[in-house]
């Protein structure tokens, strides 16, 4: 009986079930041969989605996320429009506007202090708007060799455009992927999404490159096996490379030929197969698939 | 909208939560929330991580979901694949305190009446406890199949794998998990049964 074999037919059997297509007698009967192997696989499998398909979240904290995540989206779009639908006032504007009230307090206390003191007291108030300066929060900034990356794959797509891309083209690329290796854990940590971006940007047209420029094919694939190294070693997950042309619905990625990188045998089935103790979904019949 | 339902249709919400149409960014959230909560309680097996996590993967869409682009990938790949990325950082911030992952009392579950109550926790926390001991990728399968719900298509992309392995590592899942449950179930008294019977 061939392992692959299986494997295929396990998950048809499976999605069949999920689906609510089939019952699993269903599917064993279509199977006699393989029903010894694929019962207790299936129900095994069955269970597992029985038990973690009885759990939701909790009501309120679905609702408090949700009440945070629209809040979050409201003041993202205030904040947007606020940026692009406003002439940007100068500095000093803003600086005034902000603080008015406190320059007026603080000059209204020099000249008490000047008219009861002396003009030397004038001296004292210098440097007392440092923390104008410093007022407001910024977002932490995107590391450099995240910025440095993005900044490659745009100079590469423009030099492909121009039909002047070279091999070092390609290996300033790699550098600057290779270059994530040396940041430290708190500025992946920081900058996830941008860094799973740019390198997924940097995987995706490497694979363009491969895909439509024999000259450049070689480089670019050496390229493209040391970026899935970079992105492994930070647990970064790459998409699978689609080298077809842009579609309007989403492409799904063909089956590559490629072996599978776990161990390739299959482990053999034990005789007396075990009964787990996992309550059996409601009935034979499949079941609803997300009660959510 | 169904879990593998209209892609359509998906697309319109997901591109009126683009725009920032609320109505829109509520049912993606409505939809895909619990399927990002079960998702994370497969791979961390705590269902606090997992209540906290999912709301931080929302406020990273919320982040990032401008920059999603359709060729790449279908929407929920690229959710999970966010959901994965959550996980490896909580699982780095965490590692250092070695929590366990124990599932509470108070997790509420879908069906009704105790005796089921019990016996859904064992079996989850049977599930969870075999989990914890496979390799990650047989653990990311079983959370992306079972947990989020995603057809094997959806999982290969959501790992950057082809289908086909995808189908490999399920099926050596599937029989590690039934092997390790049925040890468990030679060990352990079945009280439960008693307590049900």
């Amino acid at each position: 009986m061939s392992a692959r074999r299986l494997e295929e037919i396990l998950e048809e059997c499976l999605s069949a079930y999920l689906d609510g297509r089939r019952s699993i007698e269903e599917s064993l009967s279509r199977y006699p041969s393989y029903a010894s192997e694929l019962e207790p696989m299936l129900r095994t499998a069955t269970g597992i989605n029985f038990a973690l398909n009885s759990y939701s979240p909790p009501a309120h904290v679905q609702q408090r996320g949700l009440n945070r995540f629209l809040s979050d989206a409201r003041a993202r779009r205030n904040m947007k429009s606020l940026q692009v639908g406003s002439v940007r006032p100068s500095r000093f504007a803003v600086t005034w506007q902000r603080y008015r009230l406190g320059f007026a307090g603080a000059a209204m206390a020099v000249l008490i202090l000047a008219v009861s003191v002396g003009g030397t007291a004038l001296m004292g108030e210098g440097g007392s708007n440092d923390s104008v300066f410093r007022a407001g929060t910024a977002e932490p900034p995107t590391p450099a060799v995240v910025t440095a990356l993005q900044q490659q794959v745009d100079t590469i797509r423009t030099l492909r455009a121009s039909q002047s891309l070279t091999a070092d083209d390609i290996a300033r690329l790699l550098a600057a992927a290779e270059a994530l290796n040396d940041a430290s854990d708190s500025e992946i940590d920081s900058a996830r999404d941008s860094i799973a971006v740019a390198l997924n940007d940097a995987n995706a047209l490497v694979s363009e490159i491969i895909a439509t420029d024999p000259a450049l094919a070689q480089p670019a694939r050496e390229a493209q096996d040391k970026i899935r190294d970079v992105a492994a070693g930070i647990d970064v997950v790459l998409a699978s490379p689609t080298p077809v042309a842009d579609t309007a619905t989403p492409v799904v990625t063909p089956e590559p030929t490629v072996a599978p990188t776990e161990e390739p045998t299959l482990t053999p089935e034990p005789t007396e197969p075990p009964t787990p103790t996992l309550p059996p979904p409601p009935s034979g019949t499949p079941p609803p698939r997300d009660p959510a | 909208m169904s879990p593998n339902g209209d892609a359509q249709g998906e697309r319109l919400i997901v591109d009126l939560a683009r725009a920032g149409d609320e109505k829109a960014l509520s049912e993606l959230y409505l939809t895909y929330f619990p399927r990002v909560y079960r998702y994370i309680l497969a791979r961390t097996g705590n269902s606090h991580d997992a209540e906290d996590l999912a709301e931080e993967v929302f406020m990273r869409v919320l982040e990032a979901i401008e920059r999603f682009q359709w060729r790449e990938a279908p929407f929920s790949a690229w959710l999970f694949r966010i959901a994965h990325n959550a996980v490896i950082s909580a699982r780095r911030k965490e590692s250092a305190r070695g929590r366990s992952g124990q599932l509470t009392d108070t997790l509420p579950v879908d069906s009704a009446g105790p005796e089921e109550l019990v016996e859904n926790r064992l079996a989850l926390n049977e599930v969870m406890q075999a989990a914890q001991k496979l390799p990650e990728a047989q653990r990311q399968v079983i959370a992306l199949r079972f947990g989020a719900g995603l057809s094997v298509a959806e999982t290969a992309q959501a790992m950057g794998k082809g289908e086909g392995n995808v189908k490999v590592i399920q099926h050596k899942a599937i029989a590690k998990l039934r092997e390790m449950m049925g040890q468990a179930s030679r060990k352990r008294p079945r009280t439960y049964e008693r307590e049900t019977a």
